[in-house]
């Protein structure tokens, strides 16, 4: 495309914008209120994400030992534990320990457990393992078998809520996209209507251009760009909306953007993935001038 | 100039328009296509400017066969025709200038070469003092000269007109015809379809078509 066809194509599209009224205003409108919905669950599910690979990163399992536990086989289930494929880091948690722990948790409520005259909690092992024997199924299998091993109580492990928290992030990801790509498969529809309605109006003009010997691609190019402007100013929009919002979200609950919230550090929308929505927008426009200059402006 | 090898057109695939057409028009001629109405006249000019293909034989504008053209390569025969109609066409939001000055911003022109070529066409059409007018507040003649001007404004070396004269009162239609024919003096090749015979008398050939055929052809000899 020659820099002469660029520039006037640029002008005449930012010129059609203008004048284009409600329809262009209800396009951008369209755009960004698809992208906004889109960002909102966008938003939701990758901060789940990023708490829930924090809390991956914690994934431990408790070994509790029966009471009265000699301390030869202790040693012994200590060394078998440490031999473990997965295991990353060993602790063991005396009786003592876990009733002092337990005590601290109930800070200023101490007074309940000095009825009970004994200690009722059993000593430990807490496992900690690495991260590719972490999943779901590897967990599974390895606490199954935990559980039958000779001095071992119970073992208890914290993924079965971490494996539901993922599903609705899934569900939440899942839900975002298919009603996000509902509205801009309608918003296509929308801008590809508002420059339909701006080629008829400039019907005449087209029929001179067409007479003086204009080519196809001059006439049809300010189109295009008129559709990709409509997609860039509403994706554009979108992010401003759901930055100011988020920003205006986290001041109400008293957290700075970015800050440490115990395990919990919310964030915005990574450069790569605003940048993609703009790119995305840009394409919804485009694509919606496309579909009007093909089926109004052909020889 | 424009040369026509039994060129054929029907529409809809059996309603025949042109048949079997051989025309030869020279370089410099002021020509006028005759004949009653739905004779084949606009027909025979949207064939000359590309805006319908013929259904058979040849058509060579300026050495290129426009029946064989791709879109591309009719764009670039368009730029050297001037083509005026009967309802005038003008962009009605816009003044008398910037119909003009639009034609050449689309062809590439400088804002200077603008200035310069819608001022000379502006004084040839004698409408100069009307540049800020909108079409609303022109009369029927003063519209159609601006159409003329814009045919004109980019030089082209083909002017084709399709009734040029039939929306106006005699006078008006007489001033108009007389334009043509300034402009055909000064040396572009004029083409003029009407169905008012007493306009072709200042033409130097006439054709006349009847039902889509050719039924008579005059030129008037250079020497008497």
């Amino acid at each position: 495309m020659s820099p002469s066809i660029l520039r006037y194509s640029l002008g005449e599209a930012l010129r059609s914008l203008k004048r284009s009224g409600w329809g262009g205003f209800a396009s951008i409108g369209a755009i960004a209120a698809s992208f906004l919905i889109i960002g909102i669950f966008l938003l939701v599910s990758s901060n789940l994400s990023l708490l829930v690979s924090r809390w991956k990163e914690e994934v431990q399992v408790t070994v509790f030992l029966r009471d009265g536990l000699p301390s030869t086989q202790v040693a012994s289930l200590k060394k078998s534990l440490s031999g473990e494929p997965g295991a990353r880091s060993l602790s063991f948690i005396t009786k003592e320990q876990a009733l002092s722990d337990f005590k601290k948790d109930l800070k200023g409520q101490e007074g309940l457990l000095e009825g009970l005259g004994y200690n009722p909690l059993p000593a430990s092992f807490q496992l900690q393992l690495k991260e590719p024997y972490q999943s779901p199924e590897m967990l599974q299998e390895l606490v199954k078998r935990l559980k039958t091993w000779d001095g071992v109580e119970d073992v208890l492990y914290g993924q079965e809520w971490i494996e539901q928290l993922t599903l609705i992030i899934r569900l939440l990801k899942l839900a975002g996209m298919s009603l996000g790509g509902l509205l801009l498969l309608a918003s296509i529809l929308i801008v590809s209507n508002t420059i339909r309605l701006t080629i008829f109006n400039r019907a005449e003009e087209i029929d001179l251009m067409r007479l003086v010997g204009t080519s196809w691609a001059y006439i049809r190019t300010p189109f295009l760009f008129q559709g990709i402007l409509q997609g860039l100013i509403g994706a554009l929009l979108s992010l401003l909306i759901l930055f100011l919002s988020f920003r205006i979200i986290l001041w109400q609950v008293n957290l700075a953007p970015g800050a440490s919230y115990g395990l919990i550090q919310f964030h915005f929308l990574r450069i790569p993935q605003q940048f993609f929505t703009l790119i995305a927008g840009a394409l919804i426009g485009g694509g919606g001038g496309f579909l009007s200059i093909r089926k109004f402006l052909t020889a | 100039m424009i040369q026509l090898f039994h060129v054929s057109k029907t529409y809809d695939g059996d309603i025949p328009a042109l048949t079997d057409i051989n025309l030869h028009v020279h370089k410099g001629d002021l020509a006028f296509i005759t004949g009653p109405s739905g004779a084949g006249k606009t027909t025979l000019l949207r064939l000359l400017y590309g805006d319908a293909p013929p259904t058979g034989g040849q058509i060579l504008v300026n050495g290129k066969n426009v029946a064989w053209s791709k879109e591309n390569e009719i764009s670039l025969l368009r730029r050297n025709m001037g083509i005026i109609f009967q309802d005038f066409r003008l962009l009605k939001d816009r003044s008398v200038y910037e119909n003009l000055a639009f034609v050449c911003r689309i062809l590439g022109c400088s804002k200077a070469e603008e200035r310069r070529k819608v001022t000379q066409v502006l004084a040839l059409v004698n409408l100069t003092p009307k540049a800020h007018l909108t079409p609303f507040h022109l009369s029927g003649g003063e519209q159609q000269r601006v159409a003329v001007a814009r045919a004109l404004v980019h030089d082209p070396a083909i002017l084709l007109a399709d009734e040029p004269a039939g929306n106006l009162d005699p006078v008006q239609a007489q001033e108009v015809m007389v334009l043509l024919k300034e402009i055909h003096l000064r040396g572009t090749t004029v083409l003029i379809a009407t169905h008012n015979p007493r306009m072709c008398q200042i033409g130097d050939c006439q054709i006349r078509l009847e039902k889509g055929r050719i039924v008579e052809e005059s030129r008037v000899p250079l020497y008497p």
